[in-house]
C-alpha cells in the first residue's frame, strides 16, 4: 500500500473533525504515517465542512489530490456532491449518510434540494462502489443520535478499504471519548459495520 | 499534550507549536484569538498550570505583542500568536522591536490564511520580515512546527532578534504525527535591567539601533546557511526550491509525474534572510529552477536578485507557473511542475452535473445576534428610514446573508465605527453600525471617542454575548474571568461608552424583541436630531453557552415547538428568521429541540400562530 486517501464531507456540528482525528489516531496506532486536514472557524457555523485523511508509509501533503481519493465519506446527503472531484474515477468508494439537512438559505432562495435517487444516478458514472447508510436512524436506535459520525466510520471500515484494523480504531475511539461515551461509540461503530457486512 | 515521555502523538500544527513552546521553555504566551492561530494559545491555556506558564488572551494583538515583548526584555522566553491581519494591528511595536532587539527568545507566530477561509484578505506576512528586519522561518509539517518553534526561540535568544514563525491555515489546522521531545523547564524569573539607551527609541538611539538591526540580520543569515531545516535532495540540472508547506505539495506532485530523472529539490525553511551561500551552492549548476511558495514571490525575487548578483545563468521560474492568489494544492502545484518540466500530465476530469445547495456558515440557533438584527430590521421598517449598516469582524458578520442582510461593510477589526463616523457625516442616511463586544474593546474605542470629539450621529449596537465567540468562546473583558481562570472585574461596553462622552446609552436583552425595537427607534430619533452617537448594548450570552448551561440544568429555556395541525408549511419562519433549528420535514416545519434556545423569533414570525412554548 502506498496511500489510502479519504475525503470526508458534511455540515459543521456533525462531528466530522472527531471522525477524521480518530482515523488519524488509528493510523498512528497501526504504525503508519498520516495527515489529517481540518476546517475550523468561520466554516464551522453550520457551513460545509470538508476534511482530508491520508494514511500511508510516508505522507507529505495534508491535502488529497483531485482524482485520487480511494474513498469519500459524506455525513450529509447533498454534501456528497461537493467532494466527488476528489474520487478516483470509477474506482473510488462512496459511503454516504442518507440523512438530508437542507440549509435554510436554500429555502429562502427556492433551491430544489436534490433527492437521494438523483444523487445515486449522478454517482453511477463516477464511483466504483456506493454504500447508502441511514446513519442517523442507526445511531438513534442505539440511543445516541450524535454518534452518526461513528456509525459512518464503522460502515466505511467494513468496506475493507481503510487499511486500518478494527482494534486500532476501537483504541482510538476509547482515547477520544470518556468511558460511557466511548462504549456507546464503539457500539455505533459495530452497528455501522454490521450494515455494510450484510450488504457485502 | 501533558506527556513528558518521548512518544509519537497525532497533533494539530497549532498544538505542535504550543508543544514546542513548552519544550522550548516559553514562560509567557499571549494572543488575541483569531482563526487560524487560536489553538496555539488555547492549547497553552490548558497547560499553563502544569508548566508554570503565564498565558493571556489580550485585548488586541498590539497589546499581546507588547506584553510578550516585555517578558523577553526581562530575559524570559515568550511567544505571541496571531492571525495574519492581527500582525497589522501589532505592526507598530513589531518594527521597533527589531531596533531594540530582545533578550529572552521571542517568537511571533503569524498564521496566514491563503484562500481567506476565515479572513478578509490573504496577505503574506513573510513580507513583514523583509520590511521590519526580522528573520522569518516557515515549517512544512506539524513535526517541524514543533521543532522550529524551539529552533526559533534559540536563534532569537542567541542573536537578540525577534523572529517570525510563519504558518498557514493548512498547516495550523492539519494533524500529523509529532515525536515529542523532552521538557526541561528552567526556573528563570523576570529581571529587567534599566538600559534606556537600549529601549528608548529616541532619534539619536534609533539611528544606531537600525544599524544594529541590520547587523543582527546578517548574523542570522550566516546561521541559516547551516540550518538543519534546509536540505537538498538529489542531483540534477533541474531544480525545485520549495518553501514551507509547499514542499509537501511538491513531493506529492512529483509522485504523480512520470519522469525519467529526479529533479533536485531544495527544501527551504529559513525564508528571510535567505541563506545566500547555501542557496547559491544549489543554484550554481542548475539550468532552471522553479520556486514554489504560497502567496507572494518573496523567495523568488530574492533568488532572482542572487542570480543577478552572482552572474548565474539559471532560468528562475515562480509565479509565472505557480498561482499567486489562493491556497496551493497538490493539483495546482502538479500543473505548475508539469509545465516547468515540459511533461504532459493527465488531469483528473470528474464532472459533477447535479448541484448541491449552497451552505454558507450561519448564525447558530437562538443566536442573540439574530434577534438584534431582526429587531434592527423591524425598527427601520417601522420608522421608514433609509439606513447604512457598517459592521465588523465576528460571528455577526454572518448578518450579511439572507434573510438578515444588514451588513454593508466589513473591513477590519473596528473599522465599522470609524466608517460610521464618516458615513454619518457625509450622507443624509441613518447609520446603524453593529459590532461584537470583543471587537469593541479591541479597536472601536478611539473611533467612538472620535464621534464625540468630531461630532457624528450614528447608532452603534454593541452585540455583547460575553465571549469572543467566533473563535470558540474565549473570555473577553466582559466575561469576568481570564485565560488564567482568575475572577476579574468585568469591563462593560456601556461604562466605556459613557466615559467616552456618549449621552444616549441603553442596555437591552435582544430576546426582548419589542423593547429592542423601541430602543432602536429611540436611538434613530436621537441621531436624526444630530445629538451625537447613540449606543445600544444588546446583552445576552452566546447561545452555545446558553445550551451548555441548560444541559447542566443551570438555566431553563423556553424552547419552542410547532403544532403540526396549525402549520401550513408556508415557510415564513425560515424566510424571515432563517434559524437553523427550523427544519422542513414533509412539507411542514419541525423545531430541533436539541438546538432551540427559546429566542422566540420564529413564534413572532409565524402568521398562523403554529409555534408555541413547549410545556413540560
Amino acid at each position: 500500500m502506498k496511500h489510502v486517501d479519504i475525503v470526508l464531507s458534511g455540515v459543521g456540528g456533525q462531528g466530522i473533525l472527531t471522525l477524521a482525528s480518530i482515523m488519524g489516531m488509528a493510523a498512528i496506532i497501526e504504525g503508519y504515517d498520516t495527515k489529517v486536514a481540518e476546517v475550523h472557524g468561520m466554516a464551522q457555523r453550520g457551513g460545509s465542512v470538508v476534511c482530508h485523511v491520508r494514511i500511508g508509509e510516508k505522507v507529505s501533503s495534508p491535502l488529497v489530490m483531485e482524482g485520487s481519493a480511494d474513498m469519500v465519506i459524506s455525513l450529509e446527503l447533498s454534501e456528497t456532491l461537493k467532494v466527488l472531484q476528489y474520487l478516483k474515477s470509477k474506482r473510488g468508494v462512496v459511503v454516504l449518510n442518507s440523512n438530508a439537512l437542507p440549509p435554510p438559505i436554500s429555502m429562502i432562495l427556492d433551491f430544489q434540494y436534490p433527492s437521494l435517487e438523483a444523487i445515486l444516478e449522478e454517482l453511477k458514472g463516477i464511483a466504483g462502489e456506493v454504500y447508502v447508510i441511514n446513519a442517523h436512524e442507526i445511531a438513534s436506535s442505539i440511543g445516541s443520535p450524535q454518534s452518526a459520525n461513528i456509525v459512518m466510520l464503522g460502515s466505511a471500515w467494513a468496506t475493507g478499504k481503510l487499511a486500518l484494523s478494527e482494534e486500532s480504531i476501537m483504541k482510538a475511539i476509547s482515547r477520544t471519548f470518556r468511558k460511557d461515551a466511548a462504549k456507546i461509540n464503539q457500539k455505533a461503530f459495530e452497528e455501522g459495520a454490521r450494515i455494510v457486512k450484510k450488504l457485502l | 499534550m501533558r506527556e513528558d515521555r518521548e512518544e509519537v502523538v497525532l497533533m494539530l500544527g497549532n498544538e505542535a507549536i504550543a508543544r514546542g513552546a513548552i519544550e522550548g521553555d516559553v514562560k509567557v504566551a499571549t494572543a488575541y484569538p483569531g482563526t487560524p492561530s487560536t489553538e496555539v494559545i488555547e492549547t497553552l491555556v490548558s497547560l499553563s498550570k502544569d508548566y508554570d506558564l503565564y498565558v493571556e488572551w489580550s485585548v488586541n494583538e498590539k497589546v499581546a505583542f507588547e506584553v510578550a515583548l516585555a517578558a523577553s526584555y526581562c530575559n524570559l522566553r515568550s511567544l505571541t500568536a496571531m492571525k495574519h491581519v492581527g500582525l497589522n494591528v501589532a505592526s507598530d511595536p513589531l518594527f521597533t522591536s527589531a531596533y531594540t532587539g530582545v533578550r529572552g527568545g521571542f517568537v511571533i507566530v503569524s498564521a496566514d490564511d491563503p484562500s481567506c477561509y476565515s479572513s478578509q484578505n490573504e496577505q503574506d506576512n513573510r513580507i513583514y520580515g523583509l520590511h521590519a528586519y526580522i528573520p522569518v522561518v516557515e515549517p512544512s509539517s506539524p513535526q517541524e512546527a514543533k521543532d522550529m518553534t524551539i529552533y526559533s526561540l534559540e536563534i532569537s535568544e542567541k542573536y537578540g532578534a525577534p523572529i517570525i514563525l510563519r504558518t498557514v491555515t493548512r498547516l495550523s489546522h492539519s494533524r500529523g504525527p509529532v515525536k515529542l521531545g523532552s521538557v526541561r523547564r528552567s526556573s528563570k524569573k523576570a529581571v529587567f535591567e534599566r538600559k534606556p539607551e537600549k529601549y528608548v527609541c529616541l532619534p539619536a538611539n534609533a539611528r544606531r539601533m537600525r544599524l544594529e538591526a541590520i547587523e543582527r540580520l546578517n548574523a542570522v543569515e550566516k546561521e541559516f546557511n547551516n540550518s538543519s531545516f534546509n536540505a537538498v535532495e538529489g542531483e540534477s540540472k533541474v531544480g525545485i526550491l520549495a518553501c514551507g508547506l509547499a514542499y509537501a505539495y511538491v513531493i506529492d506532485a512529483l509522485d504523480n509525474l512520470d519522469l525519467s530523472y529526479k529533479p533536485s529539490i531544495l527544501k527551504l525553511s529559513t525564508i528571510h534572510p535567505i541563506p545566500k551561500e547555501f542557496v547559491a551552492r544549489f543554484l550554481e549548476d542548475k539550468e532552471k529552477v522553479l520556486v514554489v511558495e504560497e502567496l507572494e514571490p518573496l523567495v523568488e525575487l530574492q533568488v532572482k536578485a542572487l542570480c543577478h548578483d552572482l552572474k548565474l545563468r539559471v532560468r528562475v521560474h515562480g509565479k509565472d507557473l505557480i498561482p499567486l492568489a489562493g491556497e496551493l494544492t497538490p493539483l495546482r502545484v502538479l500543473k505548475g511542475l508539469a509545465s516547468f518540466l515540459g511533461v504532459n500530465v493527465e488531469l483528473p476530469d470528474i464532472k459533477v452535473k447535479l448541484q448541491a445547495p449552497l451552505r454558507p456558515p450561519i448564525l447558530c440557533a437562538g443566536c442573540p445576534h439574530r434577534s438584534a438584527f431582526y429587531a434592527i430590521k423591524m425598527a427601520v421598517k417601522k420608522v421608514k428610514v433609509e439606513a447604512i449598516y457598517p459592521s465588523d469582524i465576528g460571528c455577526y458578520t454572518l448578518g450579511y446573508y439572507p434573510p438578515l442582510e444588514l451588513v454593508d461593510t466589513t473591513i477590519c477589526m473596528g473599522a465599522g465605527v470609524g466608517l460610521a463616523c464618516g458615513f454619518a457625516k457625509f450622507t443624509d442616511k441613518v447609520v446603524i453600525a453593529t459590532v461584537g463586544e470583543s471587537t469593541f474593546y479591541h479597536a472601536c474605542i478611539p473611533a467612538l471617542i472620535n464621534a464625540v470629539f468630531n461630532p457624528s450621529s450614528f447608532v452603534l449596537v454593541v452585540l455583547d454575548n460575553n465571549f469572543t465567540a467566533m473563535t470558540g468562546g474565549q473570555p473577553s473583558p466582559a466575561t469576568g474571568v481570564n485565560a488564567m481562570g482568575q475572577q476579574v472585574k468585568r469591563v462593560l461596553p456601556e461604562d466605556i461608552a459613557k466615559a467616552c462622552g456618549v449621552e444616549f446609552c441603553k442596555v437591552v436583552d435582544p430576546y426582548d424583541v419589542d423593547l429592542m425595537i423601541s430602543s432602536i427607534i429611540e436611538a434613530i430619533e436621537h441621531v436624526k436630531r444630530g445629538l451625537g452617537p447613540a449606543v445600544i448594548v444588546s446583552r445576552r450570552a452566546c447561545s452555545l453557552t446558553l445550551l451548555r448551561e441548560s444541559r447542566l440544568g443551570r438555566v431553563k429555556l423556553e424552547k419552542r415547538a410547532v403544532e403540526t395541525d396549525k402549520c401550513k408549511g408556508c415557510m415564513t419562519c425560515i424566510k424571515l428568521v432563517g434559524c437553523p433549528a427550523l427544519i422542513p420535514r414533509a412539507g411542514k416545519i419541525v423545531i430541533d429541540e436539541n438546538t432551540c434556545t427559546g429566542c422566540g423569533l420564529c413564534e413572532r414570525s409565524c402568521p398562523y400562530k403554529a409555534i408555541e412554548v413547549v410545556r413540560s
